[in-house]
C-alpha cells in the first residue's frame, strides 16, 4: 500500500480496447492537497486513465491507488473518498436541480436533516440555490457544470478527479468554475484535472501531466515545460519589402534559421539568445539594407512548447522500467 | 462552504428515507410525467363509461367482459412497455457511471426503475378494485373470479416489466427492439386477447375460481423468482468491471428454486394429491431454461475482489464464480439437477401425469442442447467473450435459421437423419419412430459434449487468471478488509 503523501498514485496502468493501447505503462503521483492538470489532445489517454482511477474501468495490468487504497480491491473506499466529475452532467425530464442533487445524497447514504444540508451545502457553494426548482434539462452549459460539481461534491470527498470539467463553457462561465476549484483547493483537495487546452490549465495546477498517445511525456510545472532543455525562442521580424528579401537574407547569415514566413515577414530562430546576439542579428539586418520596421522576441506559448515536445523524438519513447517511469512532481 | 443563502423550497422529505433513491427520483418524475398521468385517466375514463352503461342499460356481463380489454392493454402492454426505456436513457444521458459511483449497486439502480413502474401498476389496480365492488353489487358481476383475474393480469404485469427493464440493458439497439416487439407479440397473442377473448367468450374453464387461485400462486412465486432473477441478472450486465458480483447469489436461489419444486413435487407425492402436473413441470423447466441461458451469457471477468469473497467465504463453489466460463459449469450441473427431478417426478409422481416416454426426454435433451449449442457458438468469437449476450442471441438466430435449411435438406434429401445436424432440428426428430428417439438422443449427447469441451477450452484464459487472483486475494493482508 502507498503512504498516504499522495491521493493519487497510478502504477503502470496499461488498457486496451482491441488492437489499441490507450493507456500504456502510465506511472504518476499527485500529493495529497495538490491541484494536478492532466494535459492531453483527445484519445490521448486522458480520460481511460482518469476512469481507471475512478474504478468505472478496470486496468489490464497496474494498479490505481486512491489514499492508499487499490481501485480493484476497495472500489467502495475510493467511491466514499472521490468525487467525479466528467465533461456532461446528464439532465432528467421533470427533475429539478433540488432533486437531482437530492437523489446523489440519498445515493450516497445520507438520511434526514444530514441529506437536507448536504444539498443545501452544495447548492450554497455552486450558487445553484437561486435556480433550485428550475428542471436540470432547462439549464445553460455553465449552470450544468456548476450543478454537475454540486453533485460531485454531495460526500465533501477529499479526492476530485475532473474530466474536461471546462469544455464547451463560455468564458465567464469558465472563469466561475476556476473560482470554484480554487476554493477546494484551498479548502485542501486534492483535484486531478484534466483538459486538451493547456492555459486554461496553466493558471490554476501547481504541476501538470502530460500524456501523449498514452504515454506520459512530461510531469512538471507550466514554467518547466516553457523554459525546458532545448526550448527554442523565435524573434519576429516585419519589413517594409518583399518577404522573399529577408527569407533570402537568413539563408545566408551565419546564425540565423528561418522558421516561417508570416504575412509582412518573418519568424527567426537564432543560435543563441543572450539580449546583444539578437542586438548584433538587428544591426546587421539593418546595416544590410533591409527595411525592418518591428524586431521582438516572442513570448513562448505553452501550447507550442507541448506541440514541439510531442514532436521531438523523445515524445515517443520505448516503455521505461517502472522505477524511471514513476515521474515526481515538480512542486 | 459559504452559508449565505436560504434553504431549499423544495421540501426535501416528502419520501421516507428508507426508500430507494432511484426509486425515489423515478417517482418524482413518473408522477409528473404525462405519460403515467394520461394512461391512468384514459382508463379510469374508459372503466367509467362502460360500468356506467352497463348499470343504466342493464347489461351486466357482457359489457364488464368488454372492461377487460382496456384493462389487460393498460396492465400488460403499456406498463411494461414503459420499461424499456430505463437503462437507455442513462447510458443516453450518461449518468449511469455517476450512479454507479454511488453506494447503489446495479441491482439497486435496476430495482428502483421496476419499482418506480410496479408502484404505478399497483396504484392503477387498487384504483380498479373499486370497480369491480360496484360492478358486483350494482351489476351482478363475479366478484371473486374478476379481483383473483386483476391480481393474475397484475403479477404478470409486474413480471413483464422486469423483463422490459432488464432487457434494457441491451445496448445493440436491433436486439433490445426485435426483443421488445416478440415481447409485444406474445403479450397481445396470449394475454390480452387471450384473457379479453375469453371473457368475452365467457367460455373458458381456466377461469373458474379455483383455477384462478392455483394460477395466481403458482405465478405469484414464479413471478417473484423471475422478477429477482431478471433484474438481477441485467444487472450483471451493467456493473462495473470486476467490482459487484450478483451472479452467485443468483445461482444459489435459482439452485433452490429448483430444489424446492423437486420438493414439492415429492411432497404432492407423498400424499397422493390429485395435482394438475404443468404446475410443477412447466415452471421447472421455465427456471431451468432462464438459468441455464443466463449461465452462458454470464458477462466474463473477474477481479481481485470477487477473489477475495471465494477465497473467505465460497471455497468449495467456484461453478458460482462470475461469468460464463464458471457460469457453463453450473448450467450442466442444474441440468442434471433438473433432469433428475423430473426423473422423479415422472415416475413416481401419482397424480395423474402422463408418461414421461423416451420421446419426452428425447425432446427435453434436444431442447437442453438448443440452449447450450448458441452459447457455445457464441463464445467461439473472440469479440463475444467478454460480454456474449448479443452474440448468443444472434447464435439463436444462426442456429434457428440453419434448423430451417436443415429441415429442407432432409426433406429433399429424404434423409431424415440430417435432422441430427441442429438441435431444433433434433428435437423434431425425437418425436418420431423409437430408432429416430434413440439417435435423437445420441446426437443431444454429441451436442453437449462439444458444447461443453468448446466452454473448457476457450473458458481457460478465465479460470486460470481467477486463479491468480484468488491466490493475491490469499496474499492480502487481513487488516485491509
Amino acid at each position: 500500500m502507498s503512504t498516504t503523501k499522495n491521493a493519487i498514485v497510478a502504477e503502470n496502468l496499461v488498457r486496451s480496447f482491441g488492437p489499441v493501447r490507450a493507456v500504456n505503462n502510465v506511472s504518476f503521483e499527485v500529493p495529497v492537497g495538490s491541484v494536478v492538470g492532466f494535459i492531453g489532445a483527445n484519445g490521448a489517454g486522458k480520460t481511460t486513465t482518469m476512469r481507471m482511477l475512478a474504478t468505472l474501468d478496470q486496468p489490464d495490468s497496474g494498479r490505481a491507488l486512491i489514499n492508499g487504497y487499490d481501485a480493484a480491491v476497495y472500489p467502495d473506499k475510493i467511491r466514499d473518498a472521490l468525487g467525479w466529475m466528467p465533461d456532461s452532467y446528464g439532465a432528467y425530464d421533470g427533475v429539478t436541480i433540488v432533486e437531482y442533487l437530492d437523489f446523489y445524497a440519498r445515493a450516497l447514504g445520507f438520511t434526514k436533516a444530514d441529506r437536507v444540508a448536504r444539498v443545501k451545502d452544495v447548492m450554497d457553494f455552486t450558487g445553484l440555490t437561486p435556480l433550485a426548482e428550475r428542471m436540470t434539462n432547462k439549464l445553460s452549459k455553465g449552470q450544468g457544470q456548476r450543478l454537475c460539481l454540486g453533485r460531485a461534491l454531495i460526500h465533501d470527498p477529499a479526492v476530485m478527479i475532473m474530466d474536461e470539467p471546462a469544455a464547451g463553457l463560455d468564458p465567464q462561465a469558465r472563469v466561475e468554475l476556476k473560482r470554484l476549484i480554487r476554493l477546494l483547493a484551498d479548502e485542501g483537495k486534492t483535484i486531478f484535472i484534466s483538459s486538451h487546452i493547456l492555459a486554461e490549465l496553466s493558471e490554476m495546477c501547481d504541476s501538470m501531466l502530460f500524456i501523449n498517445n498514452g504515454e506520459i511525456i512530461h510531469h512538471g510545472s507550466a514554467e518547466s515545460l516553457l523554459h525546458g532543455a532545448g526550448a527554442a525562442i523565435t524573434y519576429r521580424v516585419q519589413i517594409a519589402d518583399s518577404v522573399d528579401r529577408i527569407a533570402a537574407w537568413c539563408e545566408t547569415s551565419p546564425g540565423v534559421t528561418l522558421v516561417e514566413e508570416i504575412k509582412g515577414g518573418v519568424r527567426l530562430a537564432l543560435d543563441h539568445n543572450e539580449p546583444s546576439d539578437a542586438a548584433a542579428v538587428l544591426r546587421r539586418m539593418v546595416q544590410d539594407g533591409l527595411p525592418v520596421s518591428e524586431f521582438h522576441r516572442e513570448a513562448r506559448k505553452l501550447e507550442d512548447a507541448f506541440i514541439e515536445m510531442l514532436q521531438s523524438p523523445a515524445a515517443a519513447p520505448p516503455p521505461l522500467p517502472p522505477a524511471a517511469a514513476t515521474a515526481t512532481a515538480d512542486v | 462552504m459559504s452559508d449565505t443563502s436560504v434553504a431549499p423550497a423544495h421540501d426535501l422529505r416528502d419520501f421516507p428515507d428508507w426508500l430507494d433513491p432511484a426509486l425515489v427520483k423515478d417517482l418524482r418524475r413518473g408522477l409528473k410525467m404525462r405519460g403515467f398521468t394520461a394512461t391512468y385517466l384514459c382508463l379510469i375514463l374508459a372503466l367509467t363509461l362502460l360500468l356506467g352503461g352497463a348499470i343504466l342499460f342493464d347489461s351486466g356481463d357482457s359489457v364488464m367482459n368488454v372492461v377487460w380489454f382496456p384493462v389487460a392493454i393498460t396492465l400488460m402492454l403499456i406498463q411494461p412497455m414503459r420499461g424499456t426505456n430505463a437503462i437507455v436513457e442513462e447510458r443516453k444521458l450518461e449518468t449511469l457511471p455517476l450512479i454507479q459511483l454511488t453506494r447503489l449497486n446495479a441491482f439497486r439502480i435496476l430495482f428502483g426503475k421496476w419499482m418506480a413502474l410496479a408502484f404505478q401498476t399497483f396504484l392503477i389496480t387498487v384504483s380498479l378494485l373499486p370497480y369491480m365492488v360496484l360492478g358486483h353489487f350494482l351489476g351482478g358481476f363475479e366478484f371473486a373470479q374478476n379481483v383473483l383475474l386483476l391480481l393474475l393480469l397484475t403479477v404478470f404485469s409486474l413480471v413483464l416489466t422486469a423483463v422490459t427493464v432488464a432487457l434494457s440493458v441491451v445496448t445493440l439497439v436491433v436486439v433490445r427492439t426485435l426483443a421488445t416487439i416478440g415481447i409485444f407479440l406474445f403479450t397481445f397473442q396470449f394475454t390480452v386477447m387471450g384473457i379479453s377473448g375469453s371473457m368475452i367468450m365467457g367460455s373458458s374453464e381456466f377461469l373458474e375460481p379455483q383455477t384462478l387461485l392455483m394460477l395466481l400462486g403458482v405465478s405469484t412465486v414464479i413471478g417473484a423468482f423471475l422478477i429477482y432473477y431478471l433484474l438481477s441478472a441485467g444487472a450483471s450486465q451493467i456493473a462495473l468491471p470486476g467490482t459487484e458480483n450478483h451472479s452467485t447469489r443468483r445461482r444459489i436461489v435459482a439452485f433452490i428454486v429448483v430444489a424446492l419444486i423437486g420438493i414439492v413435487g415429492v411432497v404432492i407425492d407423498s400424499f397422493a394429491v390429485a395435482f394438475e402436473e404443468a404446475f410443477l413441470l412447466i415452471p421447472l423447466f421455465f427456471v431451468g431454461a432462464v438459468t441455464a441461458i443466463d449461465c452462458l451469457v454470464d458477462p466474463a471477468g473477474t477481479s481481485i475482489r470477487t477473489a477475495r469473497q471465494f477465497a473467505k467465504r465460497l471455497k468449495l463453489g467456484v461453478v458460482l464464480a462470475p461469468g460464463w466460463p464458471f457460469g457453463w459449469a453450473f448450467a450442466a450441473l442444474m441440468t442434471v439437477l433438473l433432469v433428475i427431478i423430473t426423473a422423479v417426478l415422472t415416475s413416481d409422481l401419482r397424480a395423474g401425469l402422463p408418461d414421461f416416454d423416451d420421446e419426452a426426454w428425447g425432446f427435453l435433451l434436444a431442447g437442453i442442447a438448443a440452449i447450450f449449442v448458441p452459447g457455445a457458438l457464441a463464445v467461439l468469437l473472440p469479440k463475444a467473450r467478454q460480454f456474449p449476450f448479443n452474440y448468443y442471441l444472434l447464435a439463436l438466430v444462426v442456429v434457428a435459421a440453419l434448423a430451417a435449411l436443415t429441415g429442407v435438406l432432409a426433406e429433399i434429401s429424404d434423409f431424415e437423419e440430417l435432422l441430427v445436424l441442429n438441435p431444433f432440428t433434433n428435437m423434431a426428430l425425437a418425436d418420431g419412430s423409437s430408432s429416430d428417439t434413440a439417435l435423437s438422443i445420441v446426437a443431444s449427447c454429441i451436442h453437449l459434449g462439444i458444447s461443453a469441451t468448446i466452454f473448457v477450452i476457450v473458458g481457460a484464459g478465465f479460470r486460470s487468471k481467477f486463479r491468480k487472483q484468488l491466490a493475491d486475494a490469499r496474499a492480502l493482508p487481513e487488516s485491509e478488509a
